[in-house]
């Protein structure tokens, strides 16, 4: 299990994948530091309102990066596990005194090391570059990086699950597809709540229990939301229910489920591993 | 229909035959690497393999034959658990099939030999080497002697990606190679190489037959398997159509004398046919029946300067066994 994870990570750096996504990362870096020094030097907002105006402005930055970690993880996954299926590597590997799960287990370790590490460099150092230029700084950015870092992990293995019994182009496509509908359903779910129909409520609640990635991002949302961003938006009732603002915590129930559905998929996958032909 | 070849399909009938021989292999011969009783993989409806039943004794050199889509590979992954049998049962090195602890036993060359193409051939080496569960202080001098086995010494350092496909066989072969396994597998070993390397193959196998190892060769190349294999069995469309020692397998009828001193009425008075000077045939003769033969021959005052059995080549049997006309 354990050289499985060593190879899988050994192939990220071989195959370039820990360079583009360290460039990546810097030119994340570079960016939203520019951002933010530029912003900082032409706005004339002051006191609260500057203050708030840079908390959106990371959120808005945050938001789309969990986007791009949510493809890197996806694609990255798809690739490794049936790139290796459809190839004939995996044929030479599992004749070996390994069971497949340990084989998957130690794909799912060395991708982990791979996208979580990216998650936390970037998603750290996009923080600590705007804590530099904008002295802003969210009021809990270890636990939202944690909860953005978990939903690229819980693609991940969802992608990966897929690609024990499809190809590596179609687990990627439906992992993706299936992120941006939990994204979907997420806002039908607050316009719900917003305007109190149960309905759309089920629907979205439904979305969560299907695919928790989009509540992930939403209990990640409020950890980067100081409270006075959360006292303006909610002054402001339903026409801020969005995407961009959580109003309240995710309750334990979701995360508790959120690790729940990632081991029941793992599960599914090494069910799927431990049948097919290889 | 040919003797050996009724006898391979009434093993299929209802195992009576393949019962007989696990008999025998448990009553003090040397147990068998692989046995299989009425193995049967299904997809969906088509039946890939049905009811395969194999005895390969432990130390051999056993050849696994058939045309194309025959079902050889998809009986070798059952072997190795790499593909679920949908019926019967089998044993590789006494475990049962896809057993880890009999794996950690037997090298593997797959047919579709890929290797992470990233990784040097030594590197390939040495994760195979830990996986297969060789001490890490034994596995660079492993891995080292599996490339030097192979021909690949002073290619070691290279990314596998650098390799020609025959190089690329050459690593798999050392793959198959490391560890010292008792059952070595190979998969069509010699079809990505050229004539050195199909002789260098046949040396690595009678290499690994002179240190006890047993070796399953799937193969479709007959002068391969004529070269180095004790015992054959011929699959076509899913199931065993003959089985036994190639030695008996090719035996046929007839034999050749060169003999002096004999008049053509003496020959077929001993029911031959002649050729003078020197050549006379007995096409009917049993091969057990030449020292009879020699001693009458002599009586007659003639002198035998060799006799040579006739024997059938693995081409022709392998055409009759699949009633290729």
């Amino acid at each position: 299990m354990l050289e499985i994870c060593r190879l899988t990570i050994i192939e990220s750096l071989r195959r370039r994948l820990t360079l583009a996504l360290v460039g990546t990362t810097l030119l994340l870096v570079a960016v939203t530091g520019w951002a933010f020094a530029e912003i900082g030097r032409v706005s004339s907002l002051q006191g609260i309102e500057r203050f708030s105006q840079f908390s959106i402005l990371l959120l808005f930055l945050m938001l789309l990066f969990t986007g791009m970690l949510a493809l890197t993880a996806v694609f990255t996954a798809a690739a490794a596990v049936a790139g290796e299926l459809e190839s004939g590597v995996a044929a030479a590997v599992l004749a070996r005194p390994l069971r497949r799960g340990s084989y998957l287990i130690g794909k799912w370790l060395g991708l982990a090391a791979v996208v979580g590490g990216f998650a936390l460099l970037a998603g750290a150092g996009e923080l600590y570059v705007v804590s530099r230029v904008a002295a802003y700084a969210p009021p809990q950015p270890v636990a939202a990086l944690a909860l953005i870092m978990a939903q690229a992990l819980l693609l991940m293995t969802l992608s990966m699950s897929l690609a024990t019994r499809l190809s590596a182009v179609t687990s990627a496509i439906i992992a993706t597809s299936a992120f941006f509908l939990a994204w979907m359903l997420g806002t039908i779910d607050q316009m719900g709540v917003a305007l109190r129909y149960p309905t759309l409520m089920t629907v979205g609640e439904i979305g969560k229990i299907l695919l928790p990635t989009n509540a992930l991002w939403q209990a990640a949302e409020y950890y980067l939301e100081p409270s006075s961003l959360l006292a303006m938006a909610r002054s402001f009732g339903i026409f801020v229910q969005n995407p961009f603002v959580a109003l309240s915590p995710q309750p334990p129930a979701v995360l508790v489920w959120a690790g729940v559905w990632c081991l029941g998929v793992f599960g599914i996958g090494m069910w799927e591993l431990a049948r097919r032909q290889i | 229909m040919l003797p050996e070849a009724n006898a391979g399909r009434s093993s299929l009938s209802g195992g009576y035959a393949v019962t007989q021989q696990l008999d025998r292999a448990a009553g003090g011969e040397p147990p068998a690497a692989i046995r299989t009783e009425l193995l049967e993989r299904r997809y969906g409806r088509r039946l890939a393999l049905r009811g395969l039943s194999l005895l390969v004794p432990r130390g051999s050199v056993f050849g696994f034959l058939g045309p194309n889509g025959a079902g050889k590979t998809t009986a070798v992954k059952l072997l190795l658990g790499l593909v679920r049998a949908t019926g019967g049962e089998g044993m590789v090195l006494g475990r049962p099939l896809g057993d880890p602890a009999a794996r950690r036993r037997i090298g593997y060359l797959p047919e579709l030999f890929r290797y992470q193409e990233w990784l040097t051939g030594r590197e390939v080496l040495l994760s195979h080497a830990a996986l297969a569960g060789v001490a890490k202080v034994e596995r660079s001098e492993a891995a080292e002697r599996a490339l030097a086995t192979v021909g690949l010494a002073e290619h070691g350092q290279r990314r596998v990606g650098t390799f020609s496909k025959g190089m690329q066989q050459r690593l798999g072969l050392a793959v198959a190679l490391l560890g010292e396994p008792e059952l070595v597998v190979l998969d069509e070993p010699t079809s990505a190489l050229d004539p050195v390397g199909r002789h260098d193959v046949r040396g690595i196998i009678h290499a690994l037959k002179d240190r006890g190892a047993t070796v399953f060769l799937n193969s479709h190349l007959l002068t391969e398997v004529e070269a180095v294999c004790d015992e054959v069995a011929v699959l076509d469309h899913g199931q065993v159509v003959a089985q036994g020692r190639l030695d008996h397998l090719l035996e046929a009828r007839g034999v050749d004398v060169e003999v002096e001193g004999l008049e053509v009425e003496d020959i077929e008075r001993l029911g031959g046919r002649f050729s003078p000077p020197r050549d006379a045939s007995f096409p009917q003769l049993d091969h057990r029946d030449v020292p009879a033969l020699v001693q009458k021959i002599v009586a007659m005052g003639g002198r035998v300067h060799a006799v040579t059995p006739r024997r059938a080549s693995l081409e022709q049997r392998f055409l009759d066994w699949l009633e290729v006309p």
